[in-house]
């Protein structure tokens, strides 16, 4: 094992979290699925099939994308085993830092290309093709620690026009114009606004809204008791219904020489496992509307992501695209932030000199983990 | 060699980068052998788990270190896959501004054999801390040529006398360490010159015969304005312009364990220097806030063990005021702002949390340039973990 030297001017604080009183906003709209395609094709089915023994694409039972705002009014290191830290102040005696993250997802589903690994490594997993936060530092540990490709943005959240509904907003570092003489700002990305939460007085969504599926006491309070149970239900079926949010991603390094050449390719997962739901509402998305202004270097963010045609009569003026989600919704919840792994490191040609990066695998899927962890081989 | 995989998350800025009209501000503070050689130790001399092929050494005699202010007021990488994004034929894009401070010292790298046996030193620099402004340049510099960089508010007064400086950095950090502290805004660094030397540059040496060794490695180093300064005999060693980075990553599973590690030679060329100004040093200010956050560093760096001054620097002591009212008012920490969609507003250096004491720093020397800068990566010098331990 090659140490990591923790520099003193750091102010990481390395997963795994727990995050109690969550905020989160959700927008869903259809997603383009070959896009998602190539958006694996791209980052995650790098080299042969056959010699890295997986294929991601699409997952055709939900072709949805869904953009989620996220406040975390309190984020605590909940490292359950004793940190690899020497001397320094545990994490978790240190402090709590609160922070806001906005990110779109999709999922996509891993499929072993050997009869074997067909039933042993295939799986569903979330990727995150556009990740913002707030806090520097969640940035820096994200990117360099999980290989997501979080920028640092300025995230606005609180409420709309009416009371009880949402706003936000999202500015990123980028250049308004693709010119040799363009300087970066802090330029607008995104802005989401919505009305008030429903039932309002702004009238009833339609009746093919993904809200007349829960407007029922009984239902909303099933939504409860499914995520008061999601322990118990995870751990009955081993995994097999999984009730959190297991992600992909492809962590790189450049060369500091050449840097359109790589050091380090993986694949890196995490799990946001989300508990204790709570005050689940729908909007009404004839009344959401979310803009995002891909003009200059932002034209590249949403490359793999197929926005809805927009509605002109709604149409925000400077922004390139706007349109009304699918559905809407907000709840509160806890959220833990763990099980972070190595799910496959592809093998790299560093350059003259130096051996290649080896290939490794560690893909069994979730719901067979308890299993081989029980009748497999001991660990090494 | 593996191609890297692009993204928009990835558009960083590329090496070599070129600076156009930046202006740099560096002072000589002291600094303690002991220290110096702990931190080689930890970062460069260490088995992990096999040797890099260098021994890493204080300098002889007295020890000093370089903290820096620099103002990049147009900044773009001479890479040509970034222009590229233009169009065949065009050779910059991605201009942006920032400014930078940091600390970097000059150490002496020796060759070593298999014997343990060190030879043919070089002098190189090493940056244990750096801070940026700008998130584009920290991605860029922690992830690609390895620097120690870190994001933090800056102010720099406006206004002032030519060349003169008042800086103020603050970064998000925790005030007192306890599983209920909230981070914050701290205050991290002060610094404000007090105007010109009166002295001439022979005349500050011979009253700080100390900064005689030094004063040369910066005139042969190009940290100091690019060319050997009038009266300062060359430098006794060899080397001088090379910076070197501990480039490293941590392992998703185990935040103990790197899934890389390597040493990256670098180094930054000035050139058009002009205004070139001494200040003196009797009058400038330098002060490091206290915070748990930022203890160890001060300790570990500056070998501060405690603050060395009660409260901020007295003209941020109004701020440090009305930070302890709030918290009279709130002692179970500041109400979130009501629920309301509000833009945030750009940092004054009073937004942060001054209400700390503070560690205050001698400077030695001070000076100021501007320059055009051009930043090149020269190599990966060693990789660690190819070869057993």
């Amino acid at each position: 094992m090659i140490p990591y030297v923790q520099s003193v001017a750091s102010q990481e604080v390395p997963p795994p979290y727990h995050f109690p009183g969550v905020t989160v906003n959700a927008f869903v709209w259809e997603a383009h699925l070959p896009r998602v395609q190539a958006y694996c094709d791209r980052f995650f089915n790098l080299g042969d099939a056959r010699d890295r023994g997986f294929t991601y694409g699409p997952a055709p039972m939900w072709p949805y994308a869904i953009l989620l705002f996220i406040d975390y009014p309190v984020m605590i290191s909940a490292s359950r085993t004793p940190e690899n830290i020497g001397q320094e102040i545990p994490y978790s005696d240190r402090g709590i830092v609160s922070q806001r993250e906005v990110f779109i997802s999709f999922p996509v589903v891993r499929l072993g290309t050997t009869p074997g690994g067909l039933i042993a490594n295939s799986a569903v997993e979330w990727a995150l093709p556009f990740i913002v936060v707030g806090e520097p530092m969640s940035a820096v540990c994200g990117r360099e620690m999980l290989g997501l490709e979080k920028l640092r943005a300025n995230i606005q959240i609180g409420e709309s026009e009416f009371p009880g509904s949402f706003r936000g907003q999202v500015s990123l570092p980028g250049w308004a114009t693709l010119t040799s003489d363009a300087m970066q700002g802090m330029l607008p990305f995104l802005d989401v606004a919505t009305g008030p939460a429903v039932p309002t007085f702004r009238g009833s969504p339609e009746e093919h809204s993904l809200w007349t599926l829960f407007r029922s006491r009984v239902a909303q309070n099933a939504i409860g008791a499914i995520s008061t149970a999601s322990d118990a239900v995870e751990t009955i079926s081993a995994g097999t219904f999984p009730t959190s949010m297991q992600t992909v991603s492809l962590k790189q390094f450049r060369d500091a020489a050449e840097p359109g050449r790589a050091l380090y390719q993986a694949l890196v997962s995490c799990r946001s496992k989300y508990a204790v739901i709570e005050n689940f509402q729908f909007y009404k998305e004839e009344d959401v509307r979310i803009s995002f202004h891909l003009e200059g270097s932002f034209g590249e963010t949403l490359r793999f992501i197929e926005l809805p045609p927009g509605n002109p009569s709604d149409n925000d003026k400077d922004a390139s695209n706007s349109f009304r989600p699918k559905a809407a919704y907000r709840f509160n919840a806890n959220i833990d932030f763990d099980n972070m792994r190595t799910l496959h490191t592809f093998p790299v040609d560093r350059g003259p000199g130096l051996p290649p990066v080896a290939p490794t695998s560690d893909l069994t899927a979730p719901w067979l983990r308890p299993w081989r962890g029980f009748f497999g081989p001991g660990r090494p | 060699m593996t191609e890297f995989i692009e993204s928009f998350a990835t558009q960083q800025l590329l090496p070599p980068w070129t600076a156009r009209g930046a202006l740099t501000w560096g002072f000589a503070v002291r600094l303690s052998r002991c220290r110096i050689r702990d931190y080689l130790a930890r970062y460069f001399n260490g088995g992990y788990p096999d040797e890099a092929p260098f021994y890493y050494a204080p300098l002889p005699g007295p020890q000093f270190g370089l903290l820096s202010v620099a103002y990049f007021p147009n900044v773009a990488s001479g890479n040509l896959q970034t222009a590229s994004r233009l169009g065949p034929g065009e050779t910059s894009w991605d201009h942006l501004t920032h400014t930078e401070a940091y600390l970097s010292f000059p150490v002496l790298r020796y060759a070593l054999s298999k014997d343990n046996l060190v030879t043919d030193p070089v002098l190189v620099w090493v940056e244990p801390f750096v801070f940026s402004d700008n998130d584009s340049v920290v991605f860029s510099s922690r992830e690609i040529w390895g620097s120690d960089m870190y994001l933090a508010s800056m102010v720099r007064e406006l206004g002032l006398p030519a060349h003169q400086l008042h800086f103020d950095m603050g970064m998000i950090g925790i005030k007192n360490f306890s599983p209920r502290s909230m981070s914050e805004l701290l205050a991290v660094l002060h610094i404000r010159t007090g105007g010109d030397s009166p002295a001439s540059l022979a005349e500050i040496l011979k009253a700080n015969p100390d900064l005689d060794a030094f004063v040369k490695i910066l005139g042969g180093s190009g940290a100091f304005a690019g060319k050997k300064p009038e009266g300062v005999d060359p430098s006794p060693y060899a080397g001088g312009v090379e910076l070197n980075n501990l480039k490293q990553f941590r392992d998703c599973y185990d935040m103990g364990a790197a899934i890389y590690r390597s040493i990256v030679a670098s180094k930054a060329t000035h050139t058009e220097v002009d205004n070139i100004v001494v200040f003196d040093p009797s009058h400038v200010e330098i002060a490091f806030m206290w915070s748990d956050s930022i203890a160890e560093l001060l300790t570990q760096l500056f070998d501060a063990e405690q603050p060395t001054d009660t409260g901020p620097p007295p003209e941020h002591f109004a701020a440090a005021q009305r930070t302890r009212r709030l918290r009279a008012k709130y002692p179970n920490g500041v109400p979130p702002p009501p629920d309301t969609f509000r833009l945030p507003l750009p940092t004054v250096p009073n937004d942060m949390d001054w209400d700390m004491n503070r560690v205050v720093l001698k400077a030695e020397f001070g000076f100021s340039f501007s320059s055009n800068v051009h930043f090149e990566v020269l190599s990966t010098i060693h990789t660690y973990g190819l070869t057993a331990a």
